[in-house]
């Protein structure tokens, strides 16, 4: 099966049904794979079909909905690159995966080629948000879905891939400071959501509110998880204002709703949740980082009609690796769940043993969710993926006699921030091109709502008097405002162990002082 | 010279948020659609006015109707501290 499949299904059987809803317009499954037709049928003409990728630089907009359907029922890759990436990583990102064309906003066709032609952007542009004027719709190679729909045929055509071609590219943070674009195949994505419904039991009467943009795989997945169930998913204006979401989830009277531990801290702390009666809702999904049982009691006790679900994966693993419901008997620090049916979980010592239950060790994944790889190709050299396929997870935990996964920690340098993955050396880069710095560590630390909070030690060099304001306004130009430092302390020199290594234990304690003042 | 909460609020955004960004700050900049405030940024915005002005910002505030723009967060800062001295 493949993922258009799952929405000529739906088209056939629920056609007059909402498939998608945004705040001033929706879309049916029916006009929903008419239009992706029309879409696919235009990629192919422009000769983009198998093994050619076109990348989605955009919000959450219906048109990119379309869009993203159209790319998959052209049997091409669908490559999704944050919005809110600044343009050196979005160029690198388009250097590397080389797409054909790509679909963007207007405003970010706008902000990405006002500064010069930006090295990897490709000649052809799909816009995906209604055009102000005709002045993009004009433009050489330039492709409006009004337009598309105008022309196109409705007809689908049949697909010659098979499962395990590549579906969907989602651009990650990398350990190396370098974006990592993790290709995820047909069989990878679906698997994973019909996996995950073994425990969950979603049918077309569910509903969900999505808050999380489409480039990341929790969105992504929720789209891909309710078009396998024919379900409808409602788009959320944002999640600036909590008690806006908390209104939306009323409105739209969906039956679940699926966010980072941040956005549920925030609901909690900001808005009514607890005094909301939300009669429809029937679970709330937290994903994408850990979520502190005092939080999770919280939020049982705000919503007791409603399941509270936990998913623990990583966008390597198509995502979800582990599945578990809030309950008196799972209520334990680090507690994951059973592994999702098909996936195979080992932990391994340091030296690639594995490690007998209740051992502490470094969790390894196999199944028919892992990744076919990264862009870059380089997931075995660097260790993600071993000889024997197995996916390295780069977190520490141990299972238990029942085979329950219990996460403890890290072993990379991977910090979670309002549920976005985060690693060191993409900000220390930054940084360090800053003139008058000399080098800089970047950490997490423990922080009530965002779960870590990215802060740096900066060395500058002699004579060099930047001000924490000079260096947070300097990262601002290259980094989104949750990758950017929110504390920052200037140091002489960085202390070192007895072996050579930063000390990263003595540079916390920097930031733990401050706590205490 | 005493600054006024317009002042302040302008420079507080622009110098924490949106920094030599290309998008023009103004008292009337649509500070969401803008992308000036992602959801992080809002939390951190709140939290700067709580202690600025020394008042708590109550949930049903936290809205596109009073932090859209600098222009609405200023009648609302001005509107919660009548009565002092602010700035």
């Amino acid at each position: 099966m493949l993922l258009p499949d799952l929405l000529i299904k739906n088209a056939k059987q629920l056609p007059d049904k909402a498939a998608v809803v945004f705040k001033d317009e929706k879309i049916s499954f029916r006009d929903l794979d008419k239009k992706s037709a029309q879409v696919a049928a235009r990629l192919n003409r422009l000769e983009i079909g198998p093994g050619c990728r076109v990348a989605i630089i955009s919000e959450s907009t219906l048109d990119s909905v379309i869009y993203f359907w159209g790319i998959l029922k052209a049997g091409a890759e669908s490559v999704d690159i944050p919005a809110t990436a600044g343009r050196e990583m979005i160029s690198t990102a388009l250097q590397e995966c080389k797409p054909f064309a790509v679909v963007v906003s207007n405003q970010q066709f706008i902000n990405l080629t006002s500064q010069g032609s930006l090295a990897g952007f490709p000649d052809l542009v799909f816009i995906s948000d209604k055009p102000a004027s005709d002045a993009n719709t004009t433009s050489l190679g330039t492709h409006t879905l009004a337009d598309i729909c105008k022309t196109e045929s409705i007809e689908n055509k049949p697909l010659d891939i098979d499962e395990n071609a590549v579906a969907v590219i989602i651009y990650t943070s990398g350990s190396t400071g370098q974006p990592k674009g993790v290709m995820l195949s047909h069989k990878n994505l679906i698997s994973n959501v019909v996996a995950a419904n073994e425990y969950m039991n979603l049918t077309s009467s569910d509903s969900i509110l999505v808050s999380v943009p489409l480039y990341f795989i929790h969105g992504r997945m929720q789209l891909i998880t309710h078009m396998n169930i024919g379900g409808t998913v409602y788009f959320s204006n944002g999640f600036q204002f909590p008690s806006e979401v908390l209104k939306e989830l009323a409105q739209y009277k969906v039956s679940g709703f699926s966010g980072v531990p941040y956005f549920f801290t925030t609901l909690l702390r900001r808005s009514k949740l607890s005094s909301t009666y939300l009669p429809d809702l029937k679970y709330l999904l937290v994903t994408g980082g850990a979520f502190s049982l005092k939080e999770q009691a919280e939020l049982v006790a705000a919503q007791p009609n409603a399941k509270l679900y936990m998913a623990y994966g990583q966008t390597e693993a198509s995502p979800r690796i582990t599945f578990s419901e809030h309950s008196s008997d799972t209520n334990k620090d680090g507690f994951c769940g059973k592994p999702l049916p098909g996936v195979r979980i080992e932990i391994l010592d340091k030296n690639g043993t594995q490690v007998p239950s209740g051992q502490k060790g470094e969790i390894v994944v196999t199944g028919p969710n892992v990744m076919r790889g990264y862009v870059s190709g380089d997931e075995v050299s660097d260790g993600i993926i071993d000889s024997k396929g197995r996916l390295h997870t780069g977190d520490l935990g141990f299972v238990d006699a029942q085979g329950q996964l219990y996460l403890v920690g890290r072993l990379s340098q991977m910090i979670k921030s309002a549920g976005e993955r985060i690693f060191p050396k993409e900000i220390e880069r930054v940084i360090n091109d800053i003139q008058g710095v000399a080098e800089s560590v970047v950490m997490g630390i423990a922080h009530e709502m965002l779960g870590e909070e990215i802060v740096a030690c900066i060395v500058q060099e002699p004579g060099a008097k930047q001000s924490e304001l000079d260096i947070r306004a300097s990262c601002l130009k290259h980094l989104s405002f949750v990758r950017t430092p929110h504390k920052i302390k200037f140091i002489d020199t960085l202390p070192r162990t007895t072996t050579g290594k930063i000390d990263h234990q003595a540079l916390r304690r920097l930031f733990d002082a401050d706590c205490e003042k | 010279m005493t600054m006024g909460p317009e002042f302040e609020l302008i420079d507080y955004i622009r110098s924490q948020f949106a920094p030599d960004t290309g998008v023009e700050l103004s008292a009337t900049t649509d500070l969401v659609g803008n992308g000036i405030l992602d959801s992080t940024a809002m939390m951190q915005l709140v939290l700067w006015i709580e202690e600025t002005y020394q008042f708590p910002v109550e949930l049903e505030d936290i809205s596109p109707e009073t932090f859209g723009t600098v222009q609405r967060l200023t009648e609302y800062v001005q509107r919660r501290t009548a009565g002092r001295r602010v700035g």
